[in-house]
């Protein structure tokens, strides 16, 4: 098991978003957090990354303790986090984007194969004929394989995806469908979080349900799509 | 049991309907203020420092109408004013320059114009300044009040430059030798605009403006037109400090550039934070606490002054983010706890704050005595030494006295009021007391005698509430078996 | 005539130059600061006043001795810095930006009556270093020389090396980076904190070298960092907060504007500076190179 997280509650100053969370997700696998906008998906990624660190519970990672330590240091074990919005720095040049985000792997993981810029642009071809345009001059797709390709840049070996499919065309969708395939049949662990229930599916081995804070559903993606009133229920599909 | 709990709270809810009745009390507490304060000096006036004490009223009100009219901004606008002393300088500046070229001037006209000149003033700079928010109004205020300052200092011609505006005219009765005459001018000018602000703040502009400072992208999706209430609001605030200005001018029958100093504007904006900003009655605490703080520093080393002031505003910041007053009524409350748990909520914060209060007051004197008579540390330099004199004592021996004796005291007397007992919450009340006697007796500054105060003030909202009252008296049996019910 | 004229235009352009390449010394550090710490430290111009009096006391240690304390005042003044920014500041991060803004302008009361307890309330002199005492001949107009020779050059060096910095190494990168999303940057693996007071002591650098290289220039005083630090706020409002090349740009037109303004109304020179400060907020509310704010700062 890489990532465990047990029973965690958040807040936000006065407001409590999470209501013992409990989710893991082992190596090589890809899972799903699916539920409605604000019902805790994000939080508990930005919980997991050290961001919004909870009140009560664990978050453990390849058998660390890592419950409200500093995000940099979650990052530099490993956790490579993708958020939502993109955020990308939209000062920065492509190229500069994904330097900022270079930092070697946690204990010489990754069996050598060091994430470079190179590589970056094997999974997202688009990105090398725009090195030196600045971020925030970029199409909203691109901006989102820029993201991404800037965390792969740590060499991570969990990724936290937060809504990549958010606000994208639909062709655009499918592109980045396939390369996230990509990444997940190069052996990464992904833990997805998604509004876009059908998007999520596609790719995931397994999946939790959010709602209000608390976890509906976990099991594998067939159990999942056999189990209509859930589906019914809090995807609305 | 839940039928008596709920006769409890009828009765509390009888209370609240029974002061109701009263159609504004905060105007009665004004009028009695202005009874009791604007006979203060016949009362007085024979006392040995008499002048001081008059003089510093005078002062103190002047300087708490003007932290008030500030805090309009900072408190109810959330905008900083970095350069508010640009309005005292403005005021003041705008009456001297009218009597004192003017001949024919009539003194109330000059006094009424000083207010118009201020909000005119503040409506020229707050176009500039409320179009940001934030460090960037922080910034443009500073700079603005810097250039009332330079032109005040620099245009020679107009305003005398740095030798200020000298003897400027005013009606006989000021010049009163027992300054009796014009402290109560001040008092009645102050207490009257004050309770303007607290009705402006009451009112739907005060509500729609506190509802900028917690959310102005609401506010203004909402219909609310941000910049303009913004801007009112600046030129009130200028239009009432420039009346403390002019007021201040008349006072000294001069006025200088220093009255628009920078160092002005962070004395207001130490005593509104010093008082509490979310308060409104915060400032005016804060300029009386902070004047005799002034008086009592500057007095011996005018040289820490700044140093001090800045050491309290870190010691505000991180200590007392509400200030004095904010401290004072902040509750630890909980819409669910019923009575008994909410009584018992409040007396264990109570004993809290009372040793905050009593821990303040000890290192305070202390802080004091060190500077007022550095070398007295085992016997008072002086005073000859007697054993059963306290006042000669040095101030060690002193200190260790008070921590020792008092907190035994206090300890015992919290302890009686944590199990309600009636008879504590008076000897409580008493001990805060005498404490302040005991001050005024080893001549504590004046500082420490308000802090003191503040603390029985304190024992006496909190204790003598109709809630608590309630629990001490009649429902005290009522209470304990409700904690009871609830521990089983 | 014709002649007298140019002369005395190339004279005041210069004078323009200097006032800009002082002001700049010490406002692109607070520039720098508020860019990745979005903090406004009011105590910039402490670091400024403590830098000149540092030399005040090098130079009156060892006799003389005035190159070693350009380097040496503003290394101490960074000692100062990253104390009041490990134990004030660090706190107070998360807390409302106006409550930061309070502390550091507590903190330029305390260093302000510091300054006084330590030197004194009197004005204070350095000497010039030896060799730039006097002026220089340039197109037939004299100057002097330690402005020529010292203050330019550290100006534009600053310039220089503050540009190489940002966009030219590692460190830079993420220094920029950060101005844009701190949040992100750690999550990218980044120490923020150790980040934060690395540039914030770069920051106080700058107020310390600022003050240094102005030392020998004009009197120091208490009171000189209430002074500064106006000026430089007018110039990082003026250019754009948290951009360096708006900085630059305004400095410049701050020393012009005020350079020529005193030929004209020599009382009251100051005052176009906040009439166009005025004219620039209206038409440009985030300065002239600063990037449109959504809500926030």
């Amino acid at each position: 098991m890489i990532l465990e997280v047990n029973d965690i509650y958040t807040s936000y100053g006065l407001s409590q978003i999470l209501f013992g969370i409990s989710i893991n997700v082992d190596e090589g696998e890809c899972v799903a957090l699916l539920g409605r906008n604000g019902v805790g998906k994000t939080t508990t990624l930005r919980s997991i990354m050290g961001l919004t660190a909870p009140t009560k519970g664990s978050v453990v990672y390849k058998g660390n303790d890592i419950t409200g330590r500093a995000s940099f240091r979650v990052a530099k074990m490993g956790v490579g986090f993708v958020p939502e919005e993109r955020r990308i720095f939209s000062d920065l040049s492509v190229r500069e984007n994904l330097e900022t985000g270079r930092k070697p792997a946690a204990n010489g993981a990754n069996g050598g194969k060091e994430w470079t810029i190179d590589r970056v642009h094997e999974i997202f071809p688009i990105l090398e004929g725009l090195s030196d345009r600045k971020g925030g001059y970029l199409s909203g797709g691109e901006q989102q394989m820029l993201t991404v390709g800037r965390t792969l840049m740590g060499n991570p070996d969990l990724l936290l995806l937060d809504e990549p499919s958010e606000g994208l065309a639909p062709l655009v969708v499918r592109d980045l469908s396939n390369q996230i395939a990509r990444l997940k049949e190069e052996g990464m662990t992904i833990l997805l979080c998604e509004q876009n229930a059908k998007f999520a599916t596609g790719l995931s081995d397994r999946a939790y349900i959010l709602e209000k804070g608390q976890v509906r559903f976990g099991g594998t993606i067939d159990e999942l799509q056999e189990n209509e009133e859930i589906r019914d229920q809090y995807l609305g599909l | 049991m839940a039928t008596s709990q709920d006769s409890l709270q009828d009765t509390a809810g009888a209370v609240g309907k029974g002061q109701s009745a009263f159609r504004d009390p905060v105007l009665w507490g004004f009028l009695v203020a202005l009874v009791l304060f604007f006979w203060t000096p016949e009362l007085i006036i024979y006392m040995e420092w008499a002048d001081f004490w008059i003089i510093f009223l005078t002062e103190a009100f002047i300087w708490s109408l003007f932290a008030v009219a500030f805090n309009l901004l900072m408190g109810y606008g959330g905008l900083i004013s970095f350069g508010q002393a640009a309005y005292l300088g403005i005021g003041g500046y705008t009456a001297g320059l009218l009597l004192k070229y003017l001949v024919w001037m009539n003194f109330y006209v000059a006094l009424v114009a000083a207010p118009i000149g201020g909000a005119l003033a503040a409506l020229v700079i707050g176009y500039f300044c409320i179009r940001r928010t934030h460090i960037y109004f922080a910034i443009l205020t500073l700079a603005f009040g810097h250039i009332v300052y330079l032109i005040a200092f620099k245009w020679y011609d107009f305003t005398g430059g740095d030798n200020g505006l000298i003897g400027i005219p005013v009606p006989e009765w000021i010049k009163d030798p027992t300054f009796v005459s014009y402290y109560k001018f001040v008092l009645v000018i102050c207490m009257v605009s004050i309770y303007l602000l607290w009705r402006i703040v009451n009112s739907p502009f005060g509500k729609t403006l506190t509802a900028i400072r917690e959310n102005e992208v609401r506010a203004d999706f909402v219909g609310i037109n941000v910049q303009r209430h913004k801007l009112y609001a600046f030129m009130i605030a200028g239009a009432f400090s420039a009346l403390a200005g002019a007021l201040i001018m008349i006072n000294e029958r001069s006025v200088y550039p220093d009255l628009a100093h920078w160092t002005q504007s962070t004395q207001v904006l130490l005593m509104s934070l010093l008082g509490g900003v979310y308060t409104f009655f915060g400032p005016v605490v804060g300029a009386f606490l902070l004047l005799t703080m002034d008086a009592d520093i500057t007095q011996n080393y005018p040289e820490i002054w700044q140093l001090f002031l800045g050491g309290t505003l870190v010691l505000i910041l991180f200590a007392l983010p509400g200030g004095i007053v904010g401290f004072i009524q902040e509750r630890d409350e909980n819409a669910a706890d019923d009575m008994a748990t909410r009584m018992a909520k409040l007396m264990a914060q109570f004993s809290r704050k009372s040793w905050y209060f009593f821990g303040g007051a000890v290192s305070f004197t202390v802080f004091f005595s060190i500077l007022q008579t550095p070398d007295s540390w085992w016997i008072s330099e002086d005073w000859d030494f007697e054993l059963l004199s306290l006042i000669t004592w040095g101030i060690l021996p002193r200190t260790i006295l008070q921590l020792v004796v008092g907190a035994a005291i206090l300890w015992w007397l919290l302890r009686g009021i944590q199990s309600f007992q009636a008879m504590h919450r008076w000897l409580l009340l008493a001990f805060t007391v005498l404490s302040l006697a005991l001050h005024i007796y080893l001549e504590t500054p004046l500082s420490g005698l308000l802090l003191v105060f503040l603390w029985a003030v304190y024992s006496f909202y909190c204790l003598f509430e109709p809630d608590t009252r309630q629990a001490f008296s009649g429902g005290i049996e009522v209470v304990k078996d409700a904690a009871q019910e609830a521990a089983e | 005539m014709v002649d007298f004229f140019t002369n005395v235009f190339f004279v005041q352009l210069v004078n323009g130059l200097f006032i800009a390449a002082g002001i700049y010394l010490v406002a692109s550090g607070l520039s720098l600061v508020f860019g990745v710490l979005g903090i406004l430290n009011f105590a910039h111009g402490s670091f400024y006043m403590y830098g000149a009096f540092f030399v005040f006391t090098y130079v009156g240690f060892t006799a003389g001795d005035f190159w070693p304390a350009l380097f040496i005042a503003p290394m101490v003044v960074v000692i100062l810095g990253v104390v009041m920014e490990v134990v004030f500041l660090r706190p107070i991060y998360k807390a409302d930006p106006l409550y930061q803004l309070l502390l550091t302008y507590a903190m330029v009361l305390i260093f302000g009556d510091l300054v006084k307890i330590l030197y004194g309330a009197e004005n204070l002199s350095v000497a010039r270093p030896e060799g730039f005492e006097g002026t220089v001949t340039i197109a037939g107009s004299l100057f002097p020389s330690y402005q020529i020779f010292v203050l330019l050059p550290a100006g534009f060096l600053t310039v220089l090396g503050l540009y190489l910095f940002l966009n030219r190494t590692n460190v830079g990168r993420t220094v920029r980076a950060a101005t844009q999303d701190r949040e992100m940057i750690g999550a990218l693996g980044v120490n923020v904190r150790l980040l934060y007071t690395g540039v914030f002591a770069i920051g106080a650098f700058l107020g310390g070298l600022g003050g240094a290289v102005l030392a020998p220039m004009g009197a120091l005083y208490p009171g000189m960092d209430f002074d500064v630090i106006i000026e430089v706020f007018l110039v990082v409002v003026l250019g754009g907060l948290g951009s360096m090349a708006g900085t630059a740009l305004g400095a410049l037109i701050y020393g012009e504007l005020k350079s020529f303004g005193i030929l004209w109304v020599p009382e009251l020179e100051s005052v176009f500076i906040y009439v166009l400060m005025a004219v620039v907020l209206v038409a440009r509310p985030q300065g002239l190179l600063g990037k449109k704010v959504e809500g926030g700062h």
